[in-house]
């Protein structure tokens, strides 16, 4: 098994880390950084749980080698909040009902808010198209649907 | 002092775990992380049915990082829940690909994974048999010679090895009954075996403490049968293994049966350090226990004028491998007596069987085995409706039990509304509004029981005036500490935020039975008015106690009490809930045990759903419009997470109807991801519409039934309908894929 030693700044913090070059982005970040709001779900980049962005790009951490995310700038739902303060994201999440057991939360959240940040009153189909890749099994839709239109109102309204 | 009065039950509260889900803080099984932790990865059987003629493990065992292999020489016991006919790892016969064979623990997930390639396995095929009618056959192989050893489940037919287990009845003479009949209908249904699809693989992590203490993280949904289970699986002390709660991400239906946990535990205490495994998807789709598929025939003789005379069903459910993933000691899915329907019918017959083949073997999941039997059930009310020329409510109207009949296998129906909602999903639905055209309506109805189970509760009061609950229930994301929350600050007339839930690990918490069954908030709210009672009780005394009157001239005002006709002379809740704690040495604590399995509220819970649905008459391609789902689930304590119960059945429901299938290959699974086993996704939302039955009869003062399971029974039938209303074309078997529309309207001459 080779390994090989990398840094990563995650949400701000600076990590060095040696890892086998097997290892997946998503393994690294929950096993050998703690990180865990990041989760593996499907493994083959279709569920979008272990969505996180790498230099500013929405990606999913299970098909994604950590060897290849050397020296990048990485953002988790750990780092969303500031200061205590929830991303109006993650809020709309708790005030419309976007979650039930929560799996899939921190992709979801991720995913709307890289959304959010490109077009900031994304319409109805635009949401559903943007949020394609990330499944969950327990709300139906509906309520992360209207999670994040009500999250993109708030911040246009802020 | 005023004290303002505003009832919490019927608020749609944020959800009291929220901050830790959205944040990335709640804890799985998966995110345990304990220190110089071993991995645990696990071999499966690339053959359906093999004798494991040798399982070399050396060159796994000689691989740096590599701590230990195990096999199944290290497992004398079998498991399972109805019978223990589930080998934990296989020792001398595989009898599914998928099957587990040996396991590896090692310093890192990655070395876990590298070994399993090392592992030698020699197997000798055996004969193997994946159609359950074949299966049935004198000549099949048998799957379990030594079935008469195992532990539970029924008798065994020794002519028919491979029954797993059989439940039906009978009701007047159906004979008879066809024979008075105008008309017969004859249709055979088939249902796909689905996936439950929870994303979260199942996981969990065990320690072996210096003390003994087997400590377990698992994202099991029954921790006291999982307690249960390790202690009697490895004469362990019930008391030395404790199961400590974490979020469970998503069940609907799988998680009950004991996984990893047996694996882990031996790991644990031979090295003496904790052990972990996390699943992968691959193995959750290969080595699951999905949902069963189904064939399923359905006779049905009715009058000219539409009266029901006769109905029976025969159905068969491939249970793959092992039956130990049921819990029921018969081995059955007692839903499936459900086939029938709510319909007044004197000559009634229902036959249903399970089967041993080897495939993948398949368990639990929502309302187990009921989405089948009413894709068949309500698929055919709609072709009789077609074929008398009936509008398909009015026919199903004309047919509906009420309070008095009796239902089709002759128990009395009793707190059944399966009228008025359906009625409620006509009104709804729009059901007469004229639609374009490759568009049609159709319908489906069903009901279910409210599940009830142990459900202990420990509330404590507190001297600066909090209180504080805690229950051995998990998290599964359905809410239910929300609505604890709810309803301790009503009957204990408290603020909600002075209310904390907590859930409690094996040994700190009582009992539970963990989630399942649709149960979990009439169960915690028996146990919250049992708690509340007694609490109240003392609460009332003191309170009389400090304004100096009798408990009887006590009225409540608001949060608190006042002396009748005196509004100056009050107290706060939180006051008297601070002195009666500091009285009582700083805590007061009370408990209830929450009601019992044989505690089950005698009301049902109906449900209808409309359908509308477009077809693509290119592909055949059926794109949903609008759902409509009319529920009798009783008052929502919490109006947000019930329809988010609702929508989330509703979507499985389109799923099942549409998409999902785990089909197998000569018993290999060969959906091996989620973008084969596709589920729905966001783009595929239709327009859902849940309504509510008002003012129905409900079991608890707040008239609150049971929610979880029935969105997802009605919708693959209703789907089906509306089908055939769209383009004439019926399709029999489920999932309606545009293939077999487009195959249908073709032959039809429609395409």
């Amino acid at each position: 098994m080779i390994k090989k030693r990398i840094a990563l700044t995650v949400n701000g913090q600076r990590h060095e880390v040696e890892v086998p070059t097997t290892r997946t982005l998503i393994d690294c970040i929950r096993y050998d950084l703690g990180l865990t709001g990041s989760v593996e779900g499907c493994g083959v980049g279709v569920c979008g749980a272990c969505t996180m962005l790498l230099n500013g790009k929405m990606i999913s951490s299970c098909i994604y080698l950590a060897v290849m995310a050397d020296g990048a700038e990485i953002n988790t739902i750990e780092g969303l909040a500031k200061d205590g303060q929830l991303d109006p994201v993650q809020q709309a999440f708790i005030d419309y009902g976007g979650f039930q057991c929560g799996i899939c939360t921190s992709g979801q959240i991720m995913a709307a808010r890289a959304l959010i940040d490109e077009n900031p009153r994304p319409t109805v189909d635009q949401v559903k198209d943007w949020m394609m890749g990330n499944l969950c099994r327990c709300t139906g839709y509906y309520k992360i649907l209207e999670s994040i239109l009500k999250a993109a109102e708030a911040e246009a309204a802020a | 002092m005023a004290i303002a009065s505003e009832s919490v039950i019927g608020a749609s509260l944020p959800r009291v775990e929220g901050h830790g889900k959205v944040t990335g803080r709640a804890r799985y099984a998966a995110d345990v992380q304990l220190p110089n932790a071993l991995w645990i990865r696990v071999l499966h059987s690339t053959r359906a049915h093999a004798r494991i003629a040798r399982l070399e493990t050396a060159e796994a065992m000689a691989l740096p990082g590599v701590v230990q292999v195990l096999t199944g020489a290290d497992f004398k016991m079998l498991t399972g829940a109805g019978i223990r006919d589930l080998p934990i790892l296989c020792r001398d016969r595989v009898r599914f690909v998928g099957d587990a064979v040996a396991a590896v623990a090692a310093e890192d997930p990655d070395v876990a994974e590298q070994a399993l390639a090392l592992l030698r396995v020699e197997y000798e095929d055996l004969p193997a048999v994946f159609d359950p009618e074949k299966a049935l056959d004198p000549q099949a192989p048998v799957l379990h010679p030594d079935r008469a050893s195992y532990q539970g489940g029924p008798e065994p037919n020794p002519r028919l090895p491979n029954l797993q287990s059989t439940v039906g009845f009978s009701k007047g003479d159906v004979e008879s009954g066809f024979a008075e009949a105008d008309q017969i209908f004859d249709h055979t249904f088939t249902v796909a075996r689905s996936h439950q699809a929870y994303i979260e693989p199942r996981a969990c992590a065990v320690n072996v403490e210096p003390d003994g203490t087997v400590r377990i993280w698992s994202s099991c949904k029954v921790p006291y049968k999982l307690r249960s289970m390790m202690a009697e699986l490895f004469e362990l002390e019930r008391d030395k293994v404790v199961v400590e709660p974490v979020s469970i991400g998503g069940d609907f239906g799988a998680k009950g049966p004991v996984g990893q946990e047996p694996l882990a535990y031996l790991v644990a205490r031979a090295t003496g350090r904790p052990a972990k495994v996390v699943r992968s998807y691959v193995e959750e789709l290969q080595a699951g226990q999905p949902r069963h598929g189904a064939s399923i025939r359905v006779r049905t003789g009715v009058k000219r004028d539409g009266t029901l005379v006769a109905r029976e069903m025969f159905l068969t459910m491939d249970g793959g491998a092992y039956a130990g993933l049921k819990y029921n000691g018969q081995l059955i899915l007692p839903s499936v007596t459900r086939g029938l329907g709510p319909y007044n019918v004197p000559n009634a017959r229902l036959e249903a069987r399970w089967v041993y083949t080897n495939n993948v073997p398949c368990g639990i999941a929502r309302a187990p085995g009921q989405p089948q039997v009413v894709f068949a059930g309500e698929s055919q009310m709609d072709l009789i409706a077609r074929a008398l020329g009936l509008d398909p409510i009015d026919f199903r109207l004309r047919n509906m039990v009420q309070d008095g009949d009796t239902w089709p296998n002759d128990a009395k129906v009793q707190g059944v509304s399966a009228r008025p909602t359906l009625q409620l999903a006509r009104r709804a639905s729009g059901w007469n509004e004229p639609l374009k055209p490759w568009r049609g309506r159709g319908v489906a109805t069903s009901e279910r029981g409210i599940g009830s189970g142990t459900s202990g509760l420990i509330v404590s009061l507190h001297s600066d005036g909090r209180v504080t609950a805690m229950s051995g229930v998990p998290d599964i994301g359905c809410g239910v500490f929300t609505i604890l929350g709810q309803i301790l600050s009503e009957r204990l007339n408290v603020p909600l935020e002075s209310v904390t839930v907590s859930s409690g690990n094996t040994a700190q918490a009582l009992p539970d039975a963990g989630t399942g069954g649709s149960k979990s908030t009439y169960s915690v709210t028996v146990a919250a008015q049992a708690v509340s009672s007694a609490i109240n009780r003392e609460l009332v005394a003191l309170a009389a106690q400090r304004l100096e009157c009798a408990p009887e001239d006590l009225e409540p005002a608001g949060q608190g009490y006042q002396v009748k006709g005196s509004p100056a002379s009050n107290v706060s809740t939180t006051d008297v809930i601070a002195e009666l704690a500091a009285r009582s040495g700083g805590v007061f604590e009370a408990q209830a045990p929450g009601p019992g399995r044989e505690d089950r509220a005698k009301q049902w819970c109906s449900v209808a759903c409309v359908a509308e649905v477009e077809v693509d008459p290119e592909t055949g391609k059926v794109t949903p419009i609008k759902i409509t789902m009319a529920v009798d689930a009783g008052q929502a304590i919490n109006p947000r997470l019930f329809q988010g119960q609702v929508e989330g059945g509703m979507m499985q429901g389109l799923g099942m109807a549409l998409m999902e299938a785990l089909p197998t290959e000569e018993g290999q699974v060969t959906a091996l991801h989620l973008g084969d086993y596709k589920i729905p996704a966001i783009a595929d939302l239709p327009e859902l519409v849940s309504v509510t039955l008002e003012d129905a009869p409900a079991p608890g003062p707040y008239g609150a039934k049971a929610v979880g399971e029935l969105g997802c029974i009605p919708v693959a039938a209703a789907v089906a309908n509306a089908v055939e209303h769209a383009t004439g074309v019926r399709i029999l078997s489920q999932p309606i894929t545009a293939e077999l529309v487009r195959a249908g309207m073709a032959a039809a001459g429609r395409a």
